[in-house]
């Protein structure tokens, strides 16, 4: 028991289980993650893609490869306050710190097990009180404890701006391919797909009109083209020798600059209140979350909301609040009242 | 006027990188006072073209890789002017300035300058909080990198306990402290990046690969820090800390700092980096 007791306590094994933590991390983003069984087989041979899966490295953040770690962190951490602990204030940094990790994970527990994320697609007038949810491949519906109606969505763009559209020519019919920005010259390499990319190696701008001379690397070499587009907006299209890619400067739809939607919460058939929800604003009602998560731009009308419930939040901020303090004291507070006990 | 300014910081910091070297081997004061000065008027060259850089874009110049590699040089640069009055050991302001000097040369050959919209996720007064917090941790850490690197090979020219072995385990020491210094910052970016994407995007994690790599650099520097409670010597051992220690700990610096410069530009070569939501 002692034994156990020094091995817990003990900072090493602190040391080590990061070290764990921080490989499984880094093994999370080299390997593709919740890809399909074959995928894995495919890239990596099936013995190496059956230890995978039973290491679970294919979904590692929600694995028992990284919850074990990550539970006898907490374990360590407890122990190794417990056993320093002490009421002296040079030591308050210490006991913060270290309790203010297992506040972050019990936090992060708490959330992962009651935490519900679902999406909420609501065209202008329409009312719903239920939203989607997407749990291990299968959609089920969850019922809110009120309505929510689409007042209006509204979305703000910026200016259009020049870049360079590639398209193809297929039966007298043009279809874009891809719009390329015009920036930073050389620009960098862009695909073009089919074995194609594309750079900008040169652009000047002036009052008469546009210059740009680019480059499109295939397998059938490098091929150089010029594009310009006259003051009067009047643009000369190149043709590749592919004989059906085309490229030309054109003005592209400005990024989108803000996105709203405005909603009415009902209840019980009655208006009780009306927000607007935009990105970084969020509504908070009766522990409900509802955030502006998307759209959709072939449907403007239409407006995606993401719904979620967060137990455990005030936990996990509290950890947060308690980690900032004490790495503070510990390396901003602490050294100067050392000075002071030594002088 | 951006470029102008940015071509003066330029060569202010490559003024700093080859003056506060030649100031290491004829230390005088009138010229590390000179050199002191030309690093202030680069910092002051490096505020004025991102606060030119802010009116003309009408948000704050932390967006874009070109304008935080602009920020980086700046913090650096900063840092080395701390470093310099508080603490001066020679060579290392001419490392520190020499490492402001390729984050600007970074910004100018390798990134795009043009001025990018502000798409709404990062409209939030969080974007000033997270980015500044984050990028004083960096240009700390960058001294910290270089101090270290200076160390390691201060260390390898001078065999034994001698003289310029003791000198080197200052410089492992002030590596350390540096870190210190900026880790708190650190943990304070990591904290308001998890806040901010609460608000934005309606989860605090969801291990995206620059979340990842953000979590993965800080506890690589958390290691580093734990590292002198695990190998004694180099907190409590004076001037004759072991040469082997402060070299480990010296090792282990470099290695947290490429994993720093690898959660800053290298995301765009991870294969999940297609679904992130941090490759802008």
């Amino acid at each position: 028991m002692k034994k156990i007791w020094q091995i817990f306590t003990s900072p090493k094994l602190a040391v080590a289980l990061l070290v764990l933590i921080t490989a499984f991390s880094v093994l999370g983003t080299l390997i593709p993650q919740n890809a399909h069984d074959v995928y894995y087989a495919l890239r990596y041979g099936n013995r190496l893609a059956r230890l995978m899966r039973w290491l679970q490295l294919d979904r590692i953040y929600t694995s028992w490869t990284l919850g074990i770690p990550l539970l006898l962190l907490a374990v360590n951490l407890v122990c190794c306050t417990a056993r320093r602990w002490s009421w002296r204030l040079q030591r308050f940094g210490f006991v913060c710190t270290h309790l203010s990790v297992v506040l972050i994970l019990v936090g992060a527990f708490i959330h992962g097990q009651g935490h519900v994320s679902g999406f909420l697609e609501l065209s202008e007038g329409q009312s719903v009180s239920e939203f989607q949810l997407s749990e291990r491949g299968k959609i089920r519906y969850v019922e809110l404890p009120f309505t929510v109606k689409l007042l209006e969505f509204s979305v703000e763009r910026y200016p259009e701006r020049l870049a360079l559209l590639v398209y193809e020519v297929y039966d007298r019919r043009v279809k874009p391919r891809r719009f390329v920005p015009v920036g930073k010259v050389p620009s960098d390499w862009y695909d073009l797909g089919e074995g194609q990319r594309l750079r900008i190696v040169k652009f000047t701008s002036s009052p008469a009109g546009d210059i740009a001379q680019v480059e499109v690397e295939s397998s059938n070499g490098v091929e150089e083209a010029q594009l310009e587009r006259r003051g009067d907006g009047v643009a000369r299209p190149a043709r590749l020798q592919d004989g059906h890619t085309g490229l030309v400067l054109a003005f592209q739809e400005g990024p989108d600059k803000e996105y709203l939607s405005r909603i009415e919460i009902r209840e019980e058939g009655r208006a009780v209140t009306t927000a607007d929800i935009r990105v970084n604003h969020p509504l908070h009602y009766r522990g409900w979350n509802l955030y502006q998560y998307s759209y959709y731009p072939d449907h403007p009308w239409t407006t995606v909301l993401e719904v979620s419930r967060d137990p455990g939040l005030w936990v996990l901020y509290t950890g947060f609040a308690l980690l900032a303090i004490g790495v503070c004291f510990i390396f901003y507070v602490k050294p100067f009242l050392r000075r002071a006990s030594s002088q | 006027m951006n470029t102008i300014l940015i071509n003066i910081a330029f060569g202010g910091c490559l003024v700093c990188a080859l003056g506060f070297l030649f100031n290491a081997f004829w230390p005088r004061k009138p010229i590390r006072a000179f050199f002191l000065i030309v690093l202030s008027l680069t910092i002051a060259a490096i505020v004025a073209a991102m606060i030119w850089r802010w009116v003309k874009a009408g948000h704050p110049p932390l967006v874009s890789v070109y304008e935080t590699l602009v920020l980086l040089a700046a913090t650096i640069m900063l840092s080395v002017f701390v470093l310099e009055v508080v603490k001066p050991i020679r060579g290392v302001s001419a490392v520190g300035s020499f490492l402001g000097l390729i984050a600007l040369a970074g910004a100018s050959f390798w990134a795009d300058a043009t001025i990018k919209p502000l798409m709404p996720a990062l409209k939030s007064n969080w974007l000033t909080v997270h980015v500044l917090v984050y990028f004083v941790s960096y240009g700390a850490l960058a001294v910290g990198f270089g101090v270290s690197l200076l160390h390691l090979g201060r260390s390898l020219l001078t065999t034994g306990e001698t003289d310029g072995a003791d000198a080197s385990g200052d410089l492992a020491r002030l590596a350390y402290r540096i870190v210190a210094f900026a880790f708190p910052f650190l943990t304070l970016g990591l904290i308001t990046g998890s806040i901010w994407a609460k608000q934005a995007w309606g989860s605090y994690w969801s291990w995206d690969p620059k979340e990842t790599w953000s979590l993965i650099t800080w506890l690589l520097y958390l290691i580093y820090l734990h590292l002198p409670v695990m190998v004694p010597g180099l907190r409590r051992g004076g001037g004759a800390s072991p040469r082997r220690t402060s070299l480990f700990l010296s090792a282990a610096q470099v290695i947290a700092f490429a994993a720093l410069v690898f959660t800053f530009l290298g995301m765009r070569y991870l294969p999940s980096a297609a679904e992130s939501l941090h490759v802008y």
